[in-house]
């Protein structure tokens, strides 16, 4: 049973909500990274040492280990009250400095500084130039001074950036490199950068005062306040915000496309698409055409009639030469001019068209007509043949004036023996509405 | 406690394609985390050594960036949380480190005291112990489950285990701290 003092702790679903080892926990704090961590993993990542990286190993103390060994003995030697002490340095080549026994200075080549440290800790440095990182134990006061105003901190680890170019950029912990200019929107004699990584400092001059905390940067000049920046978010968030508005942009173009596809085809279900309107009525137009074309060969067939089978063996008088032979043959016999113009032997049985043109008046043309058509017969005979002609006669005039006659003629011509009655009612249907057409067109060419 | 959001998404996809500025962005968001459960899984270890991993678990994560599906079922600090878990198991396999026996751990809390920070520093004190007293894997399954609020499903994947091993251990990480708790409890009353 459990006793009444017992802790309760909940199921394993609620591990650590109890109020009590919720706090546990929660008092169970770590320690933060450590300051340049960032930079040491960027350069092992990119291979690129970082700009901003305060030591350029991953782990100084190690190299000043020695040094911090032998200056802890001294000051086991020391009573706990800080010794005044003061000097003028000017960094050619980048190091540390302890600035009485709180504080240490890791300058950058280039930076210049002055140090007062006086009795009980009180320490005011004059940073004129270059770059300089401060760790700073808690105790008295410590305020840097700067071109461009006067950073007080309390207990903190800090970068001064001191730039005295009016036109140097400076390279920044993203990579970037960023003009100090540019953050202020100042032309520059003097400007001063300030980064805070743990701890709060105030930085300020007669213009105002910024107070920042761990992660907050701010930049000064002689003329203006010290104004908040982070230009590490500020870049890759402009980036980010360029991004985005590409991204937003395509995203509209994206959803406009789609509202019209949308919209096309829904139109489309619809019947709505002025396409499909008139496909639709293309097709119906198509239909009746077909329609009406169906018509008109039903209509020519009725009136051309079917089409005869060829017979076997049929003799070359009926096929095409002989036919055109027979035919000139008669024309030169009657004293004509004339020719054939065409033999259609595409169906059973071959249809001559020709023509012909006689001097004189419609008498004498009818009188050269009728020995045209007996010369002709002689090829074939009545009682073994079927003739079928169409002949007719045009009276004109010839270009001096005088009467002349131009006659056409369709004519076809087949043994008797080669097809029965019923056939034989089929080819003149045909060869009828053959002597139509050819009629027709010659009137009306 | 609460928990910063995520890497926006933007800012991720830039780190998957080698952005510098975005790569740094996400060593910045999620270096708090990792370095915690790195000090927490190595309690005796050094700050170098835990440095080492912290830098190692980041460099991991960039090599295995292109492969982390953002529209996956782990969220970004879960699969981070993940690869320094395994390099926090592996050190532990390769070098033992010693811990804290729990009674070593439960002793301190036997000053009696009425100031509240300094029992709760107490308290801190006995569950890191009766944490640190733990195997390593019983360690980093309760570490991800109150510490980074990783759901059961999310530890089970990261450590490659199934959901009841998770609960199995957070049991015995439970019994271990009620354990200490009962002992800090007896001394006060």
């Amino acid at each position: 049973m459990k006793k009444p003092d017992e802790p309760t702790l909940p199921p394993d679903d609620d591990l650590a909500d109890a109020p009590e080892l919720r706090a546990a926990l929660d008092a169970w704090e770590t320690p933060a990274p450590p300051v340049g961590f960032v930079d040491r993993v960027m350069s092992a990542h990119t291979g690129i040492p970082q700009a901003q990286s305060v030591t350029s190993s991953r782990r100084p103390w190690r190299v000043v280990a020695p040094v911090a060994l032998a200056a802890a003995a001294l000051l086991v030697a020391l009573p706990r009250t800080w010794l005044p002490s003061r000097g003028d340095w000017r960094v050619d080549v980048a190091r540390e400095l302890k600035l009485g026994g709180r504080a240490v200075a890791a300058a950058s080549a280039g930076a210049q500084l002055r140090w007062d440290v006086r009795l009980g800790g009180a320490t005011h440095v004059t940073q004129d130039s270059g770059t300089i990182f401060y760790r700073v134990e808690p105790g008295s006061t410590f305020v840097v001074e700067t071109p461009a105003g006067t950073v007080t901190v309390q207990g903190t680890c800090f970068q001064v950036d001191v730039d005295t170019s009016g036109r140097q950029v400076m390279g920044m912990q993203n990579g970037k490199q960023v003009a100090m200019g540019a953050l202020v929107g100042a032309t520059l004699s003097t400007a001063v950068l300030v980064t805070v990584y743990e701890g709060k400092v105030a930085f300020a001059n007669t213009g105002g005062q910024q107070v920042l905390t761990a992660g907050q940067s701010a930049v000064a000049t002689s003329t203006q306040a010290p104004q908040r920046v982070d230009a590490r978010s500020q870049a890759l968030e402009q980036d980010n915000r360029n991004l985005r508005a590409q991204r937003r942009d395509l995203q509209e173009q994206l959803d406009a496309l789609e509202q019209q596809l949308k919209s096309m085809m829904m139109a489309q279900a619809n019947g709505q698409d002025p396409l499909v309107a008139e496909n639709r009525a293309l097709r119906d137009q198509l239909a009746s055409v077909r329609r009406q074309l169906e018509a008109e060969r039903a209509e020519q067939q009725q009136r051309a009639g079917e089409t005869v089978p060829w017979p076997a063996n049929l003799g070359p008088q009926y096929q095409e030469e002989g036919l055109k032979k027979s035919f000139l043959e008669a024309i030169s016999a009657a004293g004509m001019q004339g020719d054939v113009k065409s033999i259609d032997c595409t169906e059973f049985p071959c249809v001559v068209y020709g023509e012909a043109r006689l001097e004189g008046d419609k008498k004498v043309a009818e009188k050269r007509l009728e020995a045209f058509e007996q010369q002709f017969y002689k090829a074939y005979p009545e009682n073994e043949h079927s003739v079928h002609q169409s002949l007719w006669t045009t009276s004109e005039k010839g270009p001096d004036g005088t009467p002349q006659q131009r006659a056409n003629f369709a004519m076809s011509v087949y043994p008797k023996d080669t097809v029965d009655e019923d056939t034989r009612n089929k080819v003149r249907k045909r060869l009828r509405h053959r002597n139509e057409q050819y009629m027709q067109s010659a009137l009306d060419p | 406690m609460p928990h910063p959001p995520e890497l926006d998404d933007l800012t991720l996809a830039r780190a998957r394609r080698g952005d510098a500025g975005a790569s740094r962005a996400l060593v910045e968001r999620y270096q708090r985390p990792v370095f915690a459960l790195l000090h927490r899984m190595l309690p005796t270890a050094s700050a170098a050594l835990v440095e080492d991993l912290a830098q190692e678990t980041f460099l991991k994560v960039f090599r295995a960036l292109p492969e982390f599906r953002p529209d996956g079922p782990a969220r970004l600090s879960t699969w981070i949380l993940t690869v320094a878990s395994r390099l926090a198991i592996d050190e532990l396999r390769r070098r033992p480190h010693p811990t804290v026996p729990l009674e070593e751990a439960s002793h301190v809390v036997t000053e009696r005291t009425a100031d509240e920070t300094t029992r709760r520093r107490l308290l801190a004190r006995t569950v890191e112990g009766a944490v640190a007293a733990l195997p390593a894997e019983y360690r980093v399954t309760f570490l991800l489950r109150t510490h980074h609020d990783l759901s059961y499903e999310e530890i089970a994947a990261a450590l490659g285990v199934d959901v009841g091993t998770v609960k199995s251990r957070l049991s015995r990480a439970k019994a271990a701290l009620r354990q200490a708790l009962v002992e800090v409890h007896h001394e006060e009353a």
